[in-house]
């Protein structure tokens, strides 16, 4: 996967420096230098890389809302730290501190010994602390810095009695700063834009690294940064290249896709075990799974079309999956790859039970549901939010004679002028998938009504929920919200008006590009806008 | 239960590399083939009035059987609660126990000859699940049977059930009240759940559901596990591997009646068992069943669901209880020899040089549900769901 994601990117390069066939880059306004918390997942791999797998983490993370219509990354942006989660980030980092000095451990990252084991030494623990500090700010502490984390780790010695207690101490209020639980839009003056800014060579670094890997930069980043490579075109292509040929490349991609399918409905997901008693905790736990790997195998590991993850017939499977899909699997344990038959009434990540079952009741399936979160979440189209006295009796009727099925239901609802509006824009797209009901089970009716899973988007018709992936692949809308979504990933923020001209340029590059994302986050993050910092005093109307 | 049955058929076109296992039955070519797991393999007991069943009432527990064997003084002295340790005592270890320590329930041969432990209560009514397995009308003699008498099933026919005889009126078997509650069939069926022994059947060269009188019937053990839903039932359309040991491979000939599936008699049928024992009478760790029988209804709702009738030798039929040791008869509260010299009392099937008889006719309640079944061999599906 990693060379064949490599050679793509290679022969981009190669056309964009040989055959002069990338435009110019127009010209962004940024937004102004920020602070984005880490998400859970970020502080968790930042610990494990830093000080590796063996150094457990445990400890309860503040959420991170979702912005409206927005990408959980972004609202790392928005967000700070409650009295509540402070405390949980001192116990994780007591914790953590102690793991790391304790017998077993402190010799990997301890390479001086005190003179005296129940004395202070500030020589061996400055050597420690800017060491770890530098890890953990990803940047060179200051020298003041140092020098109050030294003096701290001398005065916790004299406390505890025992060097590496005292040492253990200072690092904990090291991992419990801004500096590590935010990453820090550190600037400095641009020389290329007079009286202007830009983000300083380590905190490209980290912007760098949390968009592609999902984690803090490795020494090879901090050190590019420290020899300014990344403030030069060669050296930050040199590093964007190897970030985008590393495995580590599929993480932070599993990370993008589940921030923007909302994977995290699955976590509160319930199921009337009444009703679908198919859906147990081995099947719970695969679903997700399956759409990830679906959406690295089309995007990554094959280099594909991002548009073909709504038609591939290709996924994976697991045994418990199986009884989902109604299909033997081979293999006893673990995944195995599969591929639904031609004309199969399922092709693409939006026929899998994941998105089936999450937008979905309790105890029923709902093509509103289904049909909102494919225009808001594969679209980028908002549906609007209903009106406050909206009578739902008739949809929620599943046993009224008059109306056995759901597309019955809502065509009756719709007969309310208040509510037809939203339902004339989600219902024809979720009635495509009522073939599948509340946990993605295929059925030819419901209840004794025949369903017909026929509709249109945006006047362009389809038959099936299989139908409707190709329509889905071939509607405009669906590579622009990718191109935005990854943006609004890459920068932890919503765009800004002052990017959209970049990002229509963005969206016109992937589609030349054959709308491969591997080449999308490349040319995100060579670009100038990816780095751009706006003015401090840059009106909030310009940049909404 | 009803359960969906879906795209199966289609899903076989995509698992390709077909090579015949072992065990392939012949007809392959043509018809459909249909998976199922079983659910329900557990002895088949007749739920009738339990008064015309039972009139003497219950076979006596391991407890009621040592009071029995005691005056009646004695009996009401033990029965004082200031006496309720010393009874104790005696029922669960005295009782249990053979002169030279003998377990009740790892050495029941060697209670044979003891009066304290008599042959429980039998089953007097007329009524019984089962297969009539040694031809006769009358349950006389033959060369593969010992004098016996016959039940009749519910359908009228003569069938011959000596073990529902014997155990039918204990409560470890029967349970209490008309239903499998508190039943060793309860038990056996959990164990599948457990996944300590699971069973896969494979119809195959199916034409026609309802009529067809040709068609392949599998009998298979499956290292596979099942998985269950939140009220404990087996999840329908699973995946299982066809055991990759021969011995637990059966296959005959059946044919489908009015949607009735019998099968030919397989002569021997082994499966494995969980009951995996290292005891006085060698090791025993699977199921052996002779002249088997079935006779399946193939519902509607796709499942199979009926009776199989056999002889089982009674060292296998009485292993569990041996297993189990002592704590059968006293958490159990089963007098293993009671049990244990019933079966030899009744057995009615392959006498051995002396005329005894070696094994009992039994009849198991079967269900199983669609399933899909793999032979090792071909990692391929060969088995269709119903529609």
């Amino acid at each position: 996967m990693v060379r064949r994601v490599a050679t793509l990117l290679l022969l981009g390069a190669l056309c964009g420096s040989l055959c002069g066939c990338s435009p110019a880059e127009p010209e962004t306004s940024g937004a102004p230098a920020g602070m984005r918390r880490l998400t859970e997942e970020q502080y968790r791999n930042s610990i494990a890389d830093i000080f590796g797998t063996h150094i457990q983490v445990a400890g309860r993370f503040d959420p991170i809302l979702r912005p409206q219509h927005g990408l959980i990354a972004a609202g790392t942006s928005q967000i700070s730290v409650s009295p509540a989660g402070f405390e949980q980030y001192q116990i994780m980092a007591t914790s953590i501190a102690a793991q790391v000095l304790d017998p077993a451990h402190r010799n990997t990252f301890l390479t001086c010994a005190p003179k005296d084991e129940t004395s202070a030494d500030a020589t061996c623990a400055e050597s420690f602390l800017r060491q770890v500090g530098g890890l953990l700010y990803r940047r060179p502490l200051t020298d003041a810095e140092a020098k109050a984390y030294t003096a701290a780790a001398g005065e916790a010695t004299r406390i505890t009695g025992t060097f590496t207690g005292g040492l253990s101490l200072s690092l904990a209020s090291m991992l419990s700063s801004p500096a590590f639980i935010f990453e820090i839009d550190a600037t400095e003056p641009d020389p290329n834009h007079a009286g202007g800014q830009r983000l300083n060579a380590y905190a490209k670094a980290s912007r760098l690294s949390y968009f592609l890997w999902n984690t803090t930069p490795d020494a090879a980043l901090l050190a590019a940064a420290a020899r300014g490579d990344l403030h030069t075109a060669s050296g930050l292509s040199q590093q964007v290249d190897r970030l985008l040929a590393s495995p580590r490349l599929e993480g932070a991609m599993r990370t993008f896709f589940a921030d923007m399918l909302q994977f995290e409905v699955d976590a509160e997901l319930v199921k009337d075990p009444a009703i679908y008693p198919l859906f147990v905790r081995a099947v719970k736990e695969d679903m997700p799974e399956q759409t990830l790997r679906t959406l690295v195998d089309v995007t990554l590991t094959k280099a594909g079309d991002y548009r073909d993850v709504f038609t591939t017939r290709d996924t994976f499977m697991t045994r418990p999956l199986g009884v989902i899909y109604g299909i033997p699997v081979p293999q006893k344990s673990g995944w195995m790859p599969y591929q639904f038959a031609e004309g199969d009434k399922r092709a693409g990540v939006l026929t899998l039970m994941n998105f089936l079952a999450a937008f979905s009741h309790d105890g029923r399936s709902s093509p509103t549901l289904r049909g909102k979160a494919l225009r808001e979440l594969v679209l980028c189209q908002p549906v609007p939010i209903p009106p406050g006295d909206v009578d739902f009796a008739l949809v929620q009727d599943t046993k009224n004679p008059l109306y056995k099925t759901a597309r019955d239901r809502l065509t009756a609802h719709r007969a309310n002028p208040s509510c037809a509006g939203c339902h004339k824009i989600m219902d024809p797209v979720g009635l495509a998938m009522e073939n599948f009901d509340g946990i993605g089970v295929f059925r030819a009716e419901e209840g004794e009504g025949a369903i017909d899973a026929s509709g249109d988007l945006d006047g362009v018709g389809f038959a099936t929920a299989a139908d409707l992936g190709r329509v889905i692949h071939d509607n405009p809308a669906t590579p622009a919200c990718l191109v935005n979504r990854m943006y609004e990933y890459a920068v932890r923020r919503s765009s800004v008006a002052g990017e959209r001209a970049w990002l229509e340029s963005l969206n016109q590059r992937f589609v030349a590009d054959g709308y491969r994302i591997p080449k999308l986050l490349r040319r995100i993050a060579l670009s100038d806008a990816f780095f751009k910092i706006a003015p401090p005093e840059t009106t909030k109307e310009a940049l909404r | 239960m009803r359960v969906r049955l879906g795209a199966a058929v289609a899903a076989l076109a995509c698992i390709a590399g077909l090579s015949t296992s072992s065990a392939a039955p012949r007809v392959a070519e043509k018809g459909e083939t249909l998976g199922f797991l079983v659910t329900k393999f557990a002895v088949a007991i007749y739920y009738g009035d339990f008064a015309t069943d039972c009139p003497e009432g219950f076979s006596p527990t391991t407890d009621e059987q040592y009071l029995l064997t005691q005056t009646p003084a004695e009996r009401a002295r033990l029965l004082k609660p200031e006496n309720a340790p010393e009874l104790e005592k005696k029922w669960k270890i005295e009782y249990t126990s053979g002169p030279n320590g003998e377990d009740i329930c790892r050495n029941p041969r060697s209670f044979l000859d003891d009066p304290r432990h008599p042959v429980q209560k039998t089953v007097q009514g007329k009524t019984s699940y089962g297969m009539n397995l040694d031809g006769t009308d009358d349950g006389r003699a033959t060369a593969r049977s010992c004098q016996h008498a016959k039940f009749r099933n519910p359908q009228g026919e003569l069938v011959d059930n000596q073990l529902y005889r014997i155990m039918g009126c204990a409560k470890s078997w029967r349970g209490e009240g008309a239903t499998f509650g508190g039943s060793m069939a309860l038990k056996y069926n959990s164990y599948m759940k457990d996944g300590l022994h699971n069973y896969l059947i494979e119809l195959r060269g199916v034409n026609d559901r309802r009529n067809d009188d040709d068609v392949e019937v599998g009998i298979y053990s499956t290292d596979d596990k099942s998985m269950l839903d939140g009220s404990r039932e087996h999840l329908p359309n699973q995946t299982f591997a066809v055991t990759s040991n021969p011995r637990w491979r059966n296959v005959v000939h059946g044919r489908i009646v009015d949607g009735v599936l019998t099968t030919d008699v397989i002569d021997t049928m082994y499966l494995n068992w969980f009951f995996a024992l290292n005891g006085p009478y060698g090791a025993v760790n699977e199921h052996e069943f002779r002249q088997v029988h079935f006779r399946l209804t193939l519902e509607k709702s796709g499942i199979l669901k009926g009776i199989m009738g056999g002889y089982q030798p009674i060292e296998i039929t009485s292993a569990q209880a041996r297993n189990g040791g002592k704590g059968v008869a006293t958490n159990g509260n089963r007098d293993c020899a009671s049990e244990y010299k019933s079966m030899v009392a009744f057995a009615d099937g392959y006498p051995d040089e002396n005329g005894q008889c070696t094994m009992i006719s039994l009849a198991q309640d079967v269900e199983a549900i669609p399933a899909f079944v793999l032979h090792p061999e071909a990692a391929r599906a060969q088995t269709a769901a119903l529609p």
